[in-house]
């Protein structure tokens, strides 16, 4: 069973924030509106971090493109008190909606503040509620959702392997921002596999785990931006 | 206090009651009063000749007005119910069939993947519609989670969460 990682190159990424929209396009994810996003109530299963350096005049700003990070050892699952958020065969931290209590355990458990409540319906500007993505469900109001590494996908390109009668190979599975990426930045494939790009990157010098002493083992991994 | 007791041990018990079972579910009336059994049984039609998405999409699909008037456009039978079908193409409209099995939109459930890859019969999950004579007002099979869950213990499909739950 292959191990889904993430690979993203900081040194490419631009901070153009295309993941950022695709991934909202792709899994249905809602318009916060202004009275909301005031109250920081913005959901975004990619967000763009931004880290500032140094002190003015000499200021330099660092940008970080950041996803669930689907940890291997993840503490968000271990303090859900009705199992709505696990570990799934794939190594996928998943979060089943329609389970979730909505006490937001895990969003204070994750050290990446992944993980997003959603304080009021969804909803989408015009045109736009209708065209939401079937394969995705709209979460209700009152529950934790985050990034998938668009599971659904995976379970497409499983399907169309079977009705293939083959072996589904790891490039038919990528997540949105991956795919959408202008410049490449983000690479997706099995960690497992020695001599896939994503297993040759994560070796790098320049790979670096996000608070790794904190043993969560991400399956997310960054190139540092070259000096 | 014992009302109190009874209101409170009714309200958890039907709140627990899965919203797709057949309790206390709305009669779905049909345009056309349509007869499987005739069409199955005694015509040799197969289910995808008219629900023709089920081998391509995730969903089966209810049959057009055209589909339908492919074999009804002259009288077939003396039935009135075989005339709405020419009455409604004459008027220029639509025939819109009510749906009869849904599942919450939590749950994704691929029909090509039950019937293509596992090879699963209508039946399984929809119940003897292909026998009926009158469109069934209710389900005839409850697509409740515990009924999924079964049969994919049975057959080795997975339970996992993420597999149905997206
Ligand atoms: S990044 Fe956060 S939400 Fe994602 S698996 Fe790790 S601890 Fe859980
Ligand atoms: S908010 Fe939902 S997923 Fe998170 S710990 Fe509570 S019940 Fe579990």
């Amino acid at each position: 069973m292959p191990r889904w990682g993430m690979v993203i190159d900081l040194d490419r990424c631009t901070a153009c924030r295309a993941c950022v929209v695709g991934c909202m396009q792709e899994n249905n994810v809602g318009f916060a509106g202004p009275e909301q996003a005031a109250m920081g109530r913005v959901i975004h299963w990619m967000e763009m971090l931004t880290v500032g350096e140094g002190e003015y005049p000499n200021l330099r700003t660092h940008t970080l493109p950041r996803p669930c990070l689907h940890c291997d050892h993840p503490p968000c699952i271990k303090v859900c008190p009705v199992n709505a958020t696990n570990r799934n065969p794939d190594g996928i931290v998943a979060q089943i909606h329609a389970r979730c209590i909505g006490c937001r355990y895990c969003t204070a458990a994750c050290p990446y503040t992944v993980r997003y409540f959603n304080w009021y319906e969804p909803s989408w500007p015009g045109e736009m509620a209708h065209a939401l993505n079937d394969e995705v469900s709209v979460r209700p109001k009152g529950v934790v959702e985050k990034c998938t590494f668009c599971h659904h996908r995976l379970v497409r390109a499983r399907e169309q392997a079977r009705m293939e009668n083959r072996a589904m190979q790891p490039e038919e599975y990528q997540p949105a921002c991956a795919e959408i990426c202008p410049t490449r930045a983000i690479f997706f494939g099995d960690l497992d596999d020695p001599g896939s790009e994503v297993a040759v990157l994560s070796r790098s010098s320049r790979a670096l785990k996000l608070l790794e002493d904190l043993g969560t083992e991400p399956k997310v991994i960054y190139l540092k931006e070259g000096e | 206090m014992m009302q109190r007791t009874l209101a409170i041990f009714l309200v958890a018990t039907l709140g627990a009651w899965p919203a797709h079972s057949l309790v206390f579910r709305r009669a779905v009336t049909q345009p056309i009063a349509f007869n499987h059994r005739l069409h199955v049984e005694g015509n040799g039609l197969e289910c995808v000749e008219c629900h023709v998405y089920v081998l391509t999409q995730t969903f089966a699909g209810l049959p057009s007005l055209e589909r339908c008037l492919e074999c009804h456009e002259t009288a077939v039978t003396d039935s009135a119910e075989e005339e709405k079908i020419r009455e409604l193409a004459a008027r220029g409209e639509t025939l819109v069939w009510k749906r009869l099995y849904e599942v919450p939109d939590h749950v994704y459930s691929s029909h090509r993947r039950h019937v293509v890859a596992g090879g699963i019969d209508c039946a399984e999950c929809h119940g003897p519609v292909a026998a009926t004579t009158r469109p069934p007002a209710r389900p005839l099979r409850a697509l409740t989670m515990d009924f999924c869950m079964d049969c994919h213990r049975r057959r080795g499909a997975s339970n996992d969460c993420l597999a149905c739950h997206v």
